[in-house]
């Protein structure tokens, strides 16, 4: 094989996903006064129909919430400061069931009118226009695969003119609305702090970048599982169990395993670069981490032996499909991606050697340790 | 709906290919050629 030079690679964004499944942080809209769990509890007392925030909050809380909307609406009408108290006091107890259901915290009523960011607005645009496009735009300019929020944006569309009085249609809708929400913020978030991460140590002078078909993959993977941690009752508790382990791992892989193998098409072409020797730091650390990394696919294993058991036993297919493909996907790490993703630094270092010997040669350099 | 996801996996699992195995496997015999010279 020549040494070539290539022409530059691509300086492309690492716009590695980290899907904060685990995470406790507040995300979305749904406690801002000017969001949509509110905007619903507006309308409700408006028109005294509790059907309209019942789709809000899970079958368990429904009765607290009509007790909730009945007292409110008694006193509502004695004057406009007590309408002012009882309204706050029904919004606080939609929001807080509401947050629950998630498995968030209730931190209070957040001020209509805040700075939510691009992606939150652009999402609730597109749903309000019926158009991919504004959430398509936000995910393209931040280089996220709109593969898998297309596909939730779809069933958000799907569920969206529901009867309004038919509350299980309701929540359906309001599940695909979480989702999609979610997914979106936490995704655009995940790949914004990435590359702030990385402009502030500056550790890699050449941007590597994962493999799109790779990105994809863990994103459909990402996608099921949030839905599943969204589920009501042991599923979804299950489900958090997976994401609980399979966060710092995941990390990691997109740190470390994963970007090398964005190299793997230029040096299959005989394309080695210097600025290559970047990737080194990471295919090392991976050597050194692989039997952690090792015992850390044998946890997730265990942990999706568990989520598939309980999914089978409710007969929820799909999620025992998916434990399937996530054990098979990390069988592939360990016979395929990782050794591969070694055997990049290593051919590097075998390459670089090579070539500074003979750029040595030539003209004189000194030989750098690599 | 399940031959539609079918046709999705395919083409990404080709994707893979083109991007991940096919070049692993010729740099495992780049690599080879290397350290058996």
């Amino acid at each position: 094989m020549t040494h070539t030079i290539s022409k530059p690679l691509k300086l492309l964004a690492v716009t590695a996903v980290f899907f904060l499944l685990a995470s406790t942080e507040s995300f979305a809209h749904c406690d801002g006064l000017d969001g949509p769990v509110v905007k619903a509890a507006r309308q409700a007392l408006e028109t005294k129909n509790v059907n309209l925030v019942l789709i809000w909050v899970g079958k368990n809380d429904e009765n607290t919430i009509k007790e909730a909307f009945q007292k409110t609406l008694a006193v509502r009408d004695i004057s406009k400061e007590v309408q002012e108290m009882a309204d706050m006091y029904f919004f606080e107890t939609l929001v807080r069931l509401h947050r629950a259901g998630e498995g968030e915290p209730y931190t209070g009523l957040k001020p209509a009118g805040r700075d939510l960011g691009p992606v939150i607005p652009a999402a609730d645009l597109s749903i309000e226009k019926n158009s991919f496009d504004p959430i398509n735009n936000v995910f393209t300019k931040a280089n996220l695969s709109t593969q898998e929020i297309k596909k939730l944006f779809s069933e958000v569309i799907e569920t969206k003119n529901y009867e309004p009085n038919n509350v299980e249609a309701g929540r359906k809708y309001v599940k695909a609305y979480v989702t999609f929400l979610h997914f979106a913020e936490e995704n655009y978030e995940s790949a914004i702090k990435h590359q702030e991460e990385k402009h502030e140590i500056g550790v890699i002078s050449m941007e590597i970048s994962i493999p799109r078909s790779l990105k994809i993959e863990h994103e459909a993977l990402h996608a099921v599982l949030a839905k599943a941690t969204k589920e009501e009752g042991e599923i979804s508790v299950a489900a958090k169990q997976v994401a609980k382990i399979l966060h710092g791992h995941f990390v990691k892989e997109e740190e470390i395993a994963l970007p090398p193998l964005g190299l793997l098409t230029d040096l299959a072409k005989g394309h080695i670069i210097e600025d290559m020797k970047s990737v080194l730091s990471m295919t090392d650390k991976l050597k050194a981490d692989l039997p952690h990394m090792l015992e850390e696919h044998k946890q997730i294993v265990q942990a999706l032996d568990k989520f598939a058991d309980i999914a089978t036993k409710l007969k929820r297919m799909e999620y025992v499909e998916f434990a399937e493909n996530l054990k098979l996907h990390a069988k592939t790490e360990e016979e395929v991606m990782y050794p591969a993703a070694i055997l990049v630094g290593e051919y590097l270092k075998l390459n670089l050697q090579i070539l500074l010997r003979s750029l040595k040669e030539w003209n004189m350099l000194s030989l750098p340790r690599i | 709906m399940e031959y539609v996801e079918f046709a999705e996996n395919l083409k990404l699992h080709a994707k893979t290919e083109e991007e991940v195995m096919y070049p692993a496997a010729i740099l495992v015999g780049e690599y080879l050629k290397l350290k058996l010279h």
